[in-house]
């Protein structure tokens, strides 16, 4: 971790975000970019690396949604101010129905 | 939903509930599913549930299984679970829905891989024959979920590190089919970490920082609009 320059205080920040980006949009152009940014980047492992969080997210999401499980206790309270700030809780997937 | 082309794919025996022809059919569902017009009006639309259509399908599985694959891969981050109760009502166990999120998210994941390291997709493998075990975990119950789960007090001694007390709830999210959460989670285990690796922040498990994991993992569930 790092001071925030833009990177989000994490080193590469915003490539790994224009990638995780690239992953879930529809711009084939943009992640072929974006890919060949990592990999110069971060090299061949480091992209593996990347591609199996972005997948690995993509899923559990998923999984997530359609169960229904509710946020662990133990991370309810830590994380309670910035799920407010960051407009998490207004997501459709916070609501009950 | 963000499926580019066909990856390897690797549940098509015989599940706990489902057999190996309905394994391969779901996965061939989930990459169905973004060409589906029904799915891509109702994500464009601000009041999903009042959208009538029909799904475009490549499968005879039953309509509650289809609904229920095409909406996780499409618009998965506006269920309700009025909507789950539905579906369940209408045909489907809750063991059969829970084994149908495991498969189809087991292939989105390894299908989302494919196409964000450029791989060439491969064919989705034949299904084998078998007998289905059709064992519910008697540890079972209803709790804070939508479907039946094993609570962390209620695992057995053989499922207590996967399921017990300090674990977390996405892990416990397919316990009402063990085989299928120990499947999904040792592909998490192999693309992501592991229960243990996740707890241990001194050591580096990967060619990117613990801080660099974390940052795609919640760019993605951001964009997922994914709250868990």
């Amino acid at each position: 971790m790092g001071e925030a320059d833009g990177d989000g205080g994490i080193p590469n920040g915003t490539m790994l975000v224009n990638f995780a980006e690239a992953v879930a949009g529809d711009d084939a152009e943009r992640l072929k970019d974006a890919r060949a940014e990592v990999t110069r980047t971060l090299g061949a492992d480091g992209l593996v690396d990347t591609c199996g969080i972005a997948a690995t997210f993509n899923a559990i999401d998923r999984i997530a949604d359609p169960i229904g499980i509710p946020i662990d206790d133990v991370r309810l309270e830590l994380t309670a101010d910035f799920r407010r700030e960051l407009g998490i809780d207004a997501f459709p997937s916070r609501l009950e129905g | 939903m963000r499926i580019r082309g066909p990856g390897s794919v690797l549940p098509y025996p015989p599940g706990t509930w489902l057999t190996g022809v309905k394994r391969v059919a779901i996965a061939r569902e989930v990459r169905n599913a973004i060409q589906c017009g029904f799915c891509a009006e109702r994500k464009a639309s601000l009041m999903p549930y009042g959208v009538t259509g029909s799904h475009e399908t490549v499968t005879d599985l039953p309509a509650a299984q289809i609904e229920l694959i095409h909406r996780l891969a499409t618009d998965s981050a506006r269920l309700k679970r009025s909507w789950a109760r539905e579906l369940i009502d209408n045909g489907l166990s809750e063991e059969e829905y829970v084994e149908t999120v495991g498969i189809a998210c087991t292939t989105i994941s390894l299908d989302t891989f494919a196409h964000a390291v450029g791989m060439s997709p491969r064919e989705i493998p034949a299904a084998i024959d078998g007998d289905l075990k059709k064992v519910r975990p008697p540890e079972a119950h209803q709790g804070d979920a939508w479907v039946l789960w094993i609570a962390p007090d209620d695992a057995s001694e053989v499922d207590r590190e996967t399921f017990g007390p300090g674990v977390s709830n996405i892990r416990r999210s397919l316990s009402l089919v063990p085989a299928e959460a120990h499947g999904f989670f040792d592909l998490v285990s192999n693309q992501y970490l592991s229960a243990e690796q996740m707890r241990d922040f001194a050591t580096r498990f990967r060619a990117i920082t613990r801080a660099q994991i974390e940052l795609i993992a919640g760019r993605i569930s951001a964009i997922n609009q994914c709250a868990y």
